[in-house]
């Protein structure tokens, strides 16, 4: 098995959250297309 | 992945992909009616990620977390005004979905009526944070006639006195005379569709009187270029334009649009699709499902890498850990009606979005001549997302597919709250090849940088 993402450490805690699951990317959206 | 013994395993609720041999995924699969794991799998990394939970409590907990992450990106998402001036238009493409259900062409928003929506605009969008923009969009909002032009002039004078961003779809056979007052207003960016070289694009795109219209619109995306206003070129394809597109990157290339950075130009591939009912002159054989027309290009770009330069698809998120080896927050809900955009009429109706506008049975109230919402209607539209769908509710696929559009699904079931499905998995699957996730992958960023030091 290859990961092709990096592992989020401790995202389940409140003080980690903030940091590591935070994602820069916006929503994909596909609408009618 | 087609074309490889690999597959490709995503878990959207924690944004984790991996790729695995068949009869790993094999293996993965077996543990879903409750079987243990194989030696042969990593069953830390499988935990951590996501992709093997221990129970349905630990699986809602990433659900809980994967809703949470999704509502924070839609609060920072700025809402789409769509502002119709008229649903007159000067070509007569052969593929219009909204000839159907166009009842009153040519009809132009009056004085009055501008007036008014701002009036609605400032009462009910003005306080939002993100500031919302408009869009106009049409028929066709930039026709050269005296009435146009002081219309949009209205419109982009109330958006800068408000200081709300500014879009434009257009057809482009006039942009040469809205190139100055755009360029000053100032717009964020300005869609302008072109179906292919010459022949083909004259042929589906025509004007009106019937002749091509092709020169002017390559014309109005230079000028519009040279104006540093940024241009986003769509493509309706279609079997008849398809084995074109290398043609339109070519023309694209030599006229320096390829080498413009992406803040200033880019393109979308967008299907033709039947929206209510059949456009008169379209035929039907010719018409691309989402999978046949994303097979169809990647086969094409792998003959002719010009395609790579010209349009890259994101896949549904793929395109996004191609290029930062993470996937995209998850999206519960594909449909912005109502919630991120809301499209108004010339005469002074309100409708949730780009598809049902103009439509009359999707009139969910006035701003003009007086201000009256349908709140039972909007709501039924407000409460749709994968996550309310009953038939999304058991579908692994519903945090990246998020339902799909309304208004196809409404075309269908009489009803926003049905799916209008995705085919995720086999977009994966071709995204994958795209994106060469293969074994040796590293993520486009990272080899940038190592490429910088």
């Amino acid at each position: 098995m290859k990961l092709l993402t990096t592992l989020k450490k401790s995202c389940c805690a409140p003080e980690g959250a903030a940091q590591c699951c935070a994602k820069a990317s916006r929503l994909v959206s596909g609408c009618h297309d | 992945m087609p074309g490889g013994d690999r597959v490709l395993v995503v878990q959207p609720l924690s944004g984790q992909a991996a790729l695995v041999h068949r009869e790993e995924a094999d293996a993965l699969r077996a543990l879903a009616p409750g079987g243990s794991l194989s030696a042969s799998l990593p069953e830390s990394t499988l935990r951590a990620a996501g992709f093997v939970v221990d129970s349905e409590e630990e699986e809602r907990a990433l659900l809980a977390e994967a809703a949470t992450a999704w509502a924070r990106e839609a609060e920072r998402t700025p809402t789409q005004l769509v502002v119709v001036p008229s649903f007159g238009c000067n070509l007569a493409c052969t593929y219009c979905y909204q000839e159907a259900f166009d009842a009153t062409p040519g009809t132009l928003m009056a004085p009055e009526v501008v007036d008014a929506l701002f009036r609605y605009v400032d009462r009910h969008h003005l306080g939002a944070k993100p500031k919302p923009y408009l869009t106009l969009f049409g028929g066709e909002p930039l026709r050269d006639t005296p009435a146009h032009h002081d219309r949009i002039g209205r419109l982009l004078r109330g958006a800068r006195e408000r200081s709300l961003g500014v879009a434009v779809v257009t057809n482009g056979y006039d942009l040469e005379r809205f190139v100055p007052s755009l360029a000053a207003a100032p717009v964020k960016e300005v869609q302008v569709t072109l179906d292919g070289p010459r022949r083909l694009h004259d042929r589906r795109r025509p004007h009106a009187s019937g002749r091509g219209t092709f020169d002017r619109v390559v014309s109005g995306i230079d000028l519009l270029v040279s104006a540093r206003i940024p241009v986003n070129l769509r493509v309706v394809v279609d079997r008849e334009n398809m084995s074109a597109l290398p043609e339109l990157a070519e023309l694209a290339g030599a006229r320096g649009w390829l080498d413009l950075p992406a803040s200033r130009f880019k393109t979308q591939l967008g299907r033709n699709y039947e929206l209510f009912g059949c456009a008169s002159r379209q035929r039907r054989d010719q018409l691309f499902d989402r999978v046949e027309l994303w097979a169809r290009y990647l086969e094409l770009t792998e003959a002719r890498p010009i395609l790579r330069k010209f349009h890259r698809p994101r896949f549904h998120g793929i395109g996004h850990l191609a290029e930062v080896g993470e996937l995209p927050a998850p999206n519960f809900d594909a449909c912005p009606a109502t919630k991120k955009e809301w499209a108004f009429g010339p005469d002074g109706s309100i409708y949730g979005c780009t598809a049902t506008v103009g439509h009359p049975a999707h009139v969910l109230g006035r701003f003009h001549p007086d201000i009256a919402r349908d709140d039972g209607a909007i709501a039924a539209w407000r409460e749709r997302s994968a996550l309310t769908i009953p038939r999304c509710r058991d579908c692994a696929l519903a945090p990246v597919c998020g339902g799909g559009c309304g208004a196809i699904a409404w075309d269908r079931d009489g009803t926003p709250l049905a799916p209008d499905c995705r085919p995720v998995a086999e977009l994966y699957g071709l995204g994958a090849r795209y994106h060469r996730l293969g074994t040796d992958f590293r993520p486009r960023g990272l080899e940038d940088a190592e490429e910088e030091r």
